[in-house]
């Protein structure tokens, strides 16, 4: 630097010192206090506030969580109620990040329910105890600066606060929804009111500095709760499948039997991946009933709307079925029936987490006719890298919930739920499910369901698995879901 | 007692007005002289002042021209920085009382006031994150590790940011032009 540059300088310096008395956007804003405490209450804000809608009940609260800890931060050293809330605020955030990344993979909390609970009411506890935090803390800066304690504002606060949390615990409906709102409004009114409880004690507040400065801190909090959500989603969002290799049966009774089913009608395709045991299950059989095959779309489709005269009608047109669905029953010596649902995915399906079928058997329990007379058994198939690979479902079971409908209002309903995920580097991705039931009001219709619920693509918040996707019963086509149903329905008395 | 009614209170010289100054603008007035009058004897000797200036004038608070906090400012910057004036004078008073007192030539003031509008005109295109960190700096004069501290930033990135806008301010200015 020359001559000429230094006494630019100094010139310029000099200039400086001549500054003009700031706007009044500048005088409102050079404050100790006025950045720290709006961070504060913002994250309170933002943390009671819940928008159940492209998840801004996650997005908000994490927002605000972190302005609570980066305004906690700057007043931790006032006193030591501020520096117990920049406590409260680390734990809060580390208390939601941990939670907040489970809920991107399909893996229910270790104590299920009860976890969620104890996790849900110490969070409330935390934020009460941060909203306390807040008032003792700018009761002592008030007390400080001589001025009177002011504490009442943040009673009021700590007030609405409780009674939001007692109407948010209460299942409720009609009236009791305007009462939370306008609990909300004025819990939002007291705490922008606290804001002033600091325009004249709050200039003898003195921040603490940081070595990392606030926007680096919030920078490295959403990266790495980024990069967690992306493992999370990347190895959480499939179950841990056992595929081994398919060996060709070598079982002569086996190969009997087959050829015997496949006299009667059994489709080769279903007869080809059924296991040995289910095979010899259907030993003797005296009739095969094969149900229609049909194709089934997992993809939204496209509408197509066609004028006839004056009328226009509108129809969905679907490019491609994905599944084929197709039910095969077997009439046993003894009377009993051998029912197989069978499925078939096409090769270019794309599989984005979990699958489920929902079998609702013809003994279920408004239907007296039939009863169990096996368990539901089954396997899945397909073939990677010319390999043929089987595996047994991640699991099979009976589950009894309740189902909400604005159609049937609340219905219990007992199912059976088979769960798994199918590799996507693979071809002829198959399976079905197997079971027998025995006639005890002869003459009856024999009627077994089946719904596949398909996960088409990996964008949801939270992770659902397809069996708590079936379990809503919101239609074939919801969210990042897509379903099909099938039936194998006939009268044994009067089908040849 | 709120800040309007000490304003009236004042306005009629009703000591209530005073005692209510004293406590509630003492924060403020606190905070602006603390960067400017190192020395605690100092700094109570100028809210002493402050006190007092504001009592005299308060007849020229106009509440159409500026806020209350904005009036107090003013006098208390500029009462401190008369302090720190007479102390460096009482310090150098020695040295410098044989060298003539300079006034500036009709040129040079008129230089100087066409270069105070051109710097008013470079701060108005300033956004007001980077004139509030320009104002704590060159006319708070706070140091860098308070705007630091208040504003949750590292005192480097407060002396980078300082550094891009003076230059930006340069720039506005005709840069070589007031070389």
């Amino acid at each position: 630097m020359d001559d000429r540059d230094l006494r630019r300088d100094a010139d310029f310096d000099g200039l400086l010192a001549q500054l003009p008395p700031p706007p009044e956007t500048v005088v409102e804003g050079v404050t100790p206090w006025r950045r720290s405490m709006d961070r504060v209450l913002w994250g309170i804000a933002l943390t009671t506030l819940t928008l159940n809608v492209w998840c801004l009940d996650t997005i908000l609260p994490a927002i605000g969580l972190v302005l609570m800890l980066l305004g906690f931060r700057a007043l931790r050293r006032e006193n030591p109620a501020f520096g117990i809330g920049y406590a409260l605020a680390i734990a809060r955030l580390a208390l939601f990040c941990p939670m907040a990344v489970w809920q991107a993979t399909i893996w229910p909390l270790p104590g299920g329910e009860g976890t969620a609970t104890v996790l849900t009411l110490l969070g409330m506890g935390m934020q009460i105890a941060l909203c306390l935090c807040l008032g003792l803390g700018l009761s002592a800066v008030r007390r400080e600066a001589g001025l009177t304690s002011g504490f009442g504002r943040t009673v009021g606060l700590l007030v609405w606060y409780a009674a939001l949390i007692c109407l948010a615990m209460v299942s409720y409906a009609g009236l009791l929804v305007l009462l939370l709102l306008a609990v909300y409004l004025l819990l939002i009114r007291s705490l922008f009111g606290l804001s002033h409880e600091l325009d004249e004690a709050g200039y003898a507040i003195r921040p603490a500095p940081v070595r990392v400065s606030d926007g680096a801190l919030a920078l490295a909090i959403a990266a790495a709760m980024l990069a967690a959500l992306a493992l999370a989603y990347t190895f959480g969002r499939t179950f841990p499948m056992d595929w081994t290799p398919a060996e060709p049966s070598d079982n002569a009774a086996v190969e009997s039997i087959r050829a015997d089913l496949r006299a009667l009608g059994f489709p080769d395709v279903v007869l080809a991946d059924l296991a040995d045991a289910d095979i010899l299950a259907c030993r003797g059989a005296v009739r095969v009933v094969v149900d229609e095959t049909r194709d089934h779309p997992l993809n939204a489709g496209r509408s197509v709307t066609e004028q006839r005269g004056n009328t226009y009608y509108s129809e969905r047109v679907y490019d491609q079925k994905e599944l084929r669905l197709r039910g095969v029953s077997v009439e046993l010596p003894d009377g009993t029936w051998r029912l197989f649902h069978h499925f078939t995915l096409t090769d270019e399906t794309r599989m984005y987490g979990t699958e489920s079928i929902c079998l609702r058997p013809a003994y279920r329990e408004n239907d007296r006719g039939w009863r169990a007379a096996s368990d539901v058994g089954g396997r899945l198939l397909c073939t990677q890298d010319g390999r043929p690979l089987t595996a047994p479902y991640y699991r099979l079971g009976a589950e009894t919930y309740t189902q909400s409908s604005i159609f049937r209002g609340d219905s219990r309903r007992h199912d059976i739920f088979a769960e798994f995920s199918l590799p996507n580097k693979a071809t002829a991705r198959r399976g079905y499910l197997t079971y027998a039931v025995a006639e005890q009001m002869p003459g009856g219709i024999l009627s077994s369901w089946v719904t596949y619920t398909h996960q088409r693509t990996w964008r949801q918040y939270p992770a659902r698995t397809a069996k708590a996707q079936s379990m809503l019963g919101r239609g074939l086509y919801d969210g990042a879901f897509a379903a099909a149903q099938d039936a194998i329905q006939f009268f044994p008395a009067y089908t040849e | 007692m709120r800040q309007a009614e000490m304003i009236d209170l004042l306005r009629v010289h009703d000591e209530r007005g005073l005692a209510a100054l004293q406590v509630q603008t003492a924060p403020l007035i606190r905070y602006v002289i603390a960067p400017i009058l190192p020395d605690p004897a100092d700094r109570d000797d100028c809210l002493g002042d402050v006190t007092l200036r504001i009592w005299q004038s308060i007849d020229d608070f106009d509440p159409a021209r500026g806020s209350w906090n904005g009036w107090v400012t003013a006098i208390a910057r500029n009462a401190a920085l008369d302090r720190a004036r007479q102390n460096r004078r009482y310090a150098t008073e020695a040295m410098d009382e044989h060298l003539p007192a300079r006034e500036p030539t009709p040129e040079e003031a008129l230089l100087a006031a066409e270069r105070r509008e051109a710097l008013r005109r470079a701060l108005d295109s300033l956004s007001t994150a980077d004139k509030r960190l320009f104002y704590r700096k060159y006319y708070y004069l706070q140091p860098t590790a308070q705007i630091a501290a208040e504003l949750g930033l590292t005192e480097r990135a407060v002396e980078g940011r300082l550094y891009r806008i003076k230059k930006r301010l340069r720039t506005l200015m005709g840069g070589e032009a007031h070389g």
